[in-house]
C-alpha cells in the first residue's frame, strides 16, 4: 500500500514538473499531439462532485466539461446520481480552482447516463462537438481526473460505435479509469467525440464512451431551461426509462414471431440485440442425461444507481434430454434445477441496505399454467416494483416444463425496469412459442 | 454382613439392602430376601450364601443368569466389592457401608460392547437395522435420484461406523459421570430407526409433492410428520439417556426445543422476506394426474399477476409514505 501510495506521489510530481515544460519552446506542439490536446482542453474540464456542503469532503466525484458559455456542463449522470435520488443529502459542485462552486441539474439522460450541469459562472472557452464520428483506428483522447489525483488525459484508438437498439456506446481501447467518467473524449483537433463512461472490468484497455450526439441532443433541450425540481427530474427520466422498455419489448415480440429450435425444443426465437452463450453437456449422472443451455443477455443497461440497472433482460435456457432416466429420478432432476435457478437474483441481506429504497420487497408466486400447444408449465414468478418509477418493475421468472420424460426445458426470464404489460406479452409470447419437435 | 444396593432401571438412586442371616435370595418372587421388580430377573434368581472365607453369589438356575464383567458365571465371589448384573438389574455388593470410589459399578468395556441387551440380540436388532437403512437408501437411489452411486451407500454405511464409535464414546462417558448405565445397543437402534424414517420421510415427500401437485399436502408433510417424527425420535432417546426425569418432563423439553427450532427457522423466513427473498414453491408435478388446460390458461398467469401488482403498488405506496414523512421531518 505504502509503496503503491509513494508511487501514485511519484506520478503526480513528475506530471506537475511536464506540465510546466512545455513552456519552454524547445519541443515543436506538432511533435507531440496529446499535449497539445490536452493544453487546449485542460482548462475546459472540472471535477465534479456531490457532498453535502461545499466544504465538506465529497460523497462521489467524477469529471465535466463545459459545453456552453453560460455555465453548461455535461458529465455523467452517475457521478450526479446521488443528488438525484438524495437530494437532501446530496449537492453538486463544480471544482474550479480548489473552489466548490454550487451546481444545478438541467436535464438528465439517464439511458445514456448523462446529465447537463449549470453553475453560474460563465466560461470564456468552452468544448465543441465533432461534426463527425472519428475513423476507425484514429487516435482519440480522454480527458479527466482518475482516483482523485489530478487531471490526466489518455491516448486511445476509436474503434466504431455499438448499438443495441436505443442504447449506443463508442468502443474505445484506452485505459480510462474510475474518476474519469464524465470527463470528454476528443478527436487531435479537440472536438468532443463522446462522454467517458465505462471501462470493462475484466479486460484491459477497453473502454466506452457515450456518442457526442446525445450529449448535445441534451444540451439543446436543456438550454435556457428553468431549473427543474428533483421531482421533475425523476418523472423525465421515468418516461426514458419506459420509453426504452416499450423498445426493449417490441423487440423482443418482433424476434419471438420467429422460432428457433433448441435441443428437442421450438421456441421465440432471441432477439439479435442479445449477446448468447451455449453449452452442450453430454454425460451428465453418468451419461444419463445430455444437458444443452443457452444463456442470453442485452450487454447494456440503464444505470439509475449502483444498485439498480434498469431497461435490460436476460434469458436462460437449459433443455435436458433425459432419454436413459426413469420418469422419477427424471422429474427430480428437473426439480433440483428448476429450484437452483427460480430464486430471486439479489443476495440476503439481513441489517436492512444503505441509501435510498429504490424497489419494493419482492412478491412471488408459482402455478402450473398450459400454453396454447397444450404444454404444461410450472412457472415461479418473483417482481418487485420501482419506487421512484411509477409503472416500473423487476420481473424474474422460471418455468419448468411439466411433459413427460425424457425432454425437459427450464427456462428463466430477467426483465428489468418492464411495464406490468410488457411483462406480461413477453411471457405469454415466450410460453406459447414453446413446442416440441424441431 | 454384606451391603447390596440395586439400581433398578428408571429409580432415582440406588436402593440399599443389609443382608445379616444366610442364604439369603435374590428374585421377583416376593419370598425373596432382596425383591426385584424387572423382567429380566426370574422369581428365584440367585443366593447370597456365606462360604468358607466370607461370602459369594450363586446362580439359581435362571434364565438370565448372573454376570461380572460381562462375563456370564455360576458362582460370584463377594470377599471384595463387586459390581455384578443379574438379569438386566445392577448390583453392588460390598461388606461395609459405604464402598470406595473406585467401585464403579459400571464396566465401561462391558457398556460399550454389550449394554443390557444381550449381545445376540444387540447384533441382530442394529445389524437389521442397518441394512434396512441401506435398503431404503438404495431404493431412495434406484427410484428418486438420477444416478446410484457405490460410494453414496459406502458413504453411509460409513455414517453408522462412525455414529456407532461416537455412541459408545458418548455412552461410555455418560456412565462415568453419572454413574449410571448406558445402553449401547437401543441407542444405536435408535438412531438408526432415526437414519430409516428420516430418508423415507424425504423419499415420500418427493413423490407426494411430485404426484399431488399439493404444496398443502407436501407441507403438512414436512412439517407435522417431521415434528412427529422427530418427537417420537426425541422422546426414545431421551428415555434412554435420562431415565431418571420423569417422562412428562422429559416431553415437554423436548416439544418445546421442537417448538423453538420451529419458531426460528420460521422467524428467518420473515427475516427474508423482509430483506426481499419471499418462499416460492419450486416443487414440479409429475404429470400423473391430468390438469384440465381450460383450467391453467395464461391467462390464469396473468390473473395472478394483476394479485401481486395490488400488493407491489400498496408497498411502494407505503415506502413513499415514509419517505415523505422523513422529508418532513428533517424539513422541520
Amino acid at each position: 500500500m505504502l509503496a503503491r501510495l509513494g508511487f501514485l506521489f511519484a506520478f503526480s510530481v513528475s506530471t506537475a514538473v511536464s506540465a510546466q515544460a512545455p513552456e519552454s519552446p524547445a519541443l515543436p506542439a506538432l511533435s507531440s499531439p496529446g499535449h497539445a490536446v490536452y493544453q487546449k482542453v485542460g482548462p475546459m474540464v472540472f471535477k465534479v462532485k456531490t457532498a453535502i456542503s461545499a466544504d465538506s469532503p465529497k460523497a462521489s466525484y467524477g469529471t465535466g466539461f463545459a459545453v456552453a458559455a453560460k455555465g453548461l456542463l455535461v458529465t455523467n449522470y452517475h457521478v450526479v446520481a446521488d443528488a438525484v435520488l438524495q437530494p437532501r443529502q446530496n449537492k453538486i459542485f463544480v471544482v474550479m480552482d480548489k473552489e466548490s462552486v454550487p451546481a444545478r441539474i438541467l436535464g438528465i439522460d439517464v439511458l445514456r447516463d448523462l446529465a447537463l450541469l449549470k453553475i453560474d459562472r460563465e466560461f470564456p472557452k468552452f468544448l465543441r462537438f465533432a461534426s463527425g464520428a472519428p475513423r476507425q483506428g484514429e487516435p482519440i483522447y480522454s480527458i479527466g481526473e482518475p482516483e482523485d489525483l489530478n487531471m490526466a488525459i489518455v491516448v486511445g484508438t476509436y474503434n466504431g460505435e455499438l448499438r443495441y437498439g436505443a442504447y449506443a456506446m463508442i468502443h474505445m481501447s484506452s485505459p480510462i479509469n474510475s474518476g474519469m467518467s464524465g470527463g470528454p473524449t476528443v478527436n487531435s483537433r479537440a472536438e468532443i467525440v463522446g462522454v467517458n463512461v465505462s471501462k470493462n472490468a475484466f479486460s484491459d484497455s477497453l473502454s466506452f464512451a457515450v456518442p457526442a450526439r446525445f450529449a448535445r441532443e441534451l444540451l439543446e433541450k436543456g438550454r435556457g431551461r428553468e431549473t427543474p425540481g428533483t421531482g421533475e427530474l425523476l418523472e423525465e427520466m421515468g418516461g426514458q426509462l419506459h420509453a426504452v422498455q416499450d423498445e426493449l419489448a417490441a423487440d423482443y415480440l418482433a424476434a419471438a414471431a420467429g422460432a428457433q429450435s433448441f435441443g428437442a425444443w421450438r421456441l421465440a426465437r432471441a432477439s439479435s440485440l442479445l449477446k448468447c452463450w451455449s453449452q452442450k453437456e453430454e454425460d451428465e449422472g453418468d451419461g444419463k442425461y445430455e444437458s444443452t443451455r443457452q444463456s442470453c443477455q442485452l450487454p447494456h443497461s440503464s444505470y439509475v444507481s449502483n444498485r439498480l440497472h434498469s431497461g435490460t433482460y436476460s434469458i436462460e435456457l437449459d433443455a435436458i434430454d433425459g432419454r436413459r432416466l426413469k420418469p422419477l429420478p427424471f422429474f427430480t432432476l428437473l426439480n433440483s434445477r428448476f429450484g437452483n435457478d427460480a430464486r430471486p437474483t439479489d443476495g440476503l441481506v439481513l441489517f436492512g441496505e444503505p441509501g435510498p429504497q429504490l424497489l419494493t420487497r419482492q412478491f412471488c408466486f408459482s402455478r402450473i399454467a398450459a400454453n396454447r400447444a397444450g404444454l404444461k408449465f410450472k412457472v415461479a414468478y418473483c417482481s418487485r416494483g420501482y419506487v421512484k418509477f411509477e409503472g416500473l418493475r423487476d420481473a424474474s421468472i422460471s418455468a419448468a416444463s411439466l411433459t413427460p420424460p425424457p425432454h425437459g426445458l427450464l427456462l428463466q426470464l430477467d426483465l428489468r425496469g418492464f411495464s406490468v404489460s410488457n411483462i406480461k406479452k413477453i411471457l405469454d409470447a415466450t410460453l406459447n412459442s414453446i413446442g416440441t419437435g424441431t | 454382613m454384606i451391603y447390596v444396593k440395586v439400581y433398578g432401571r428408571g429409580n432415582a438412586g440406588p436402593e440399599t439392602h443389609r443382608l445379616e442371616s444366610f442364604p439369603s435370595a435374590i428374585g421377583r418372587a416376593l419370598d425373596n430376601a432382596i425383591i426385584v421388580n424387572d423382567k429380566s430377573v426370574s422369581a428365584k434368581h440367585a443366593v447370597v450364601e456365606r462360604t468358607s472365607g466370607g461370602y459369594a453369589l450363586r446362580d439359581l438356575g435362571s434364565t438370565n443368569g448372573i454376570s461380572e464383567n460381562g462375563k456370564r458365571a455360576e458362582t460370584i465371589d463377594l470377599r471384595q466389592t463387586k459390581s455384578v448384573r443379574i438379569g438386566n438389574v445392577w448390583f453392588e455388593f460390598s461388606n461395609s457401608e459405604d464402598p470406595v470410589e473406585e467401585t464403579v459399578r459400571v464396566d465401561i468395556h462391558e457398556l460399550a460392547s454389550g449394554g443390557s441387551w444381550p449381545h445376540a440380540k444387540g447384533w441382530l436388532v442394529c445389524g437389521g437395522l442397518v441394512l434396512t437403512a441401506l435398503l431404503v437408501r438404495y431404493l431412495d437411489y434406484a427410484f428418486l435420484r438420477v444416478s446410484f452411486t457405490a460410494h453414496a451407500l459406502l458413504t453411509k454405511s460409513l455414517s453408522f461406523v462412525m455414529a456407532a464409535a461416537g455412541l459408545a464414546a458418548a455412552a461410555a462417558v455418560f456412565s462415568k459421570v453419572h454413574r449410571r448405565r448406558y445402553q449401547f445397543y437401543p441407542l444405536f437402534a435408535t438412531v438408526l430407526g432415526f437414519s430409516i424414517v428420516g430418508d423415507l420421510h424425504f423419499t415420500l415427500f418427493n413423490l407426494v409433492a411430485f404426484n399431488l401437485n399439493s404444496p398443502l399436502a407436501a407441507k403438512v408433510l414436512d412439517e407435522f410428520v417431521g415434528g412427529a417424527v422427530v418427537f417420537t425420535g426425541g422422546l426414545l432417546l431421551g428415555k434412554l439417556l435420562f431415565p431418571e426425569t420423569p417422562p412428562r418432563r422429559r416431553a415437554a423439553f423436548i416439544l418445546t426445543g421442537i417448538v423453538a427450532v420451529t419458531g426460528a427457522t420460521y422467524g428467518l423466513r420473515a427475516v427474508n422476506e423482509r430483506a426481499q427473498i419471499p418462499d416460492i414453491d419450486t416443487t414440479l408435478a409429475l404429470p400423473l394426474r391430468s390438469f384440465p388446460p381450460e383450467e391453467h390458461g395464461l391467462d390464469r398467469l396473468d390473473a395472478e399477476i394483476d394479485t401481486l401488482e395490488t400488493s407491489i403498488a400498496e408497498a411502494r405506496r407505503e415506502i413513499l409514505k415514509k419517505e415523505a414523512e422523513r422529508g418532513n421531518e428533517s424539513t422541520r
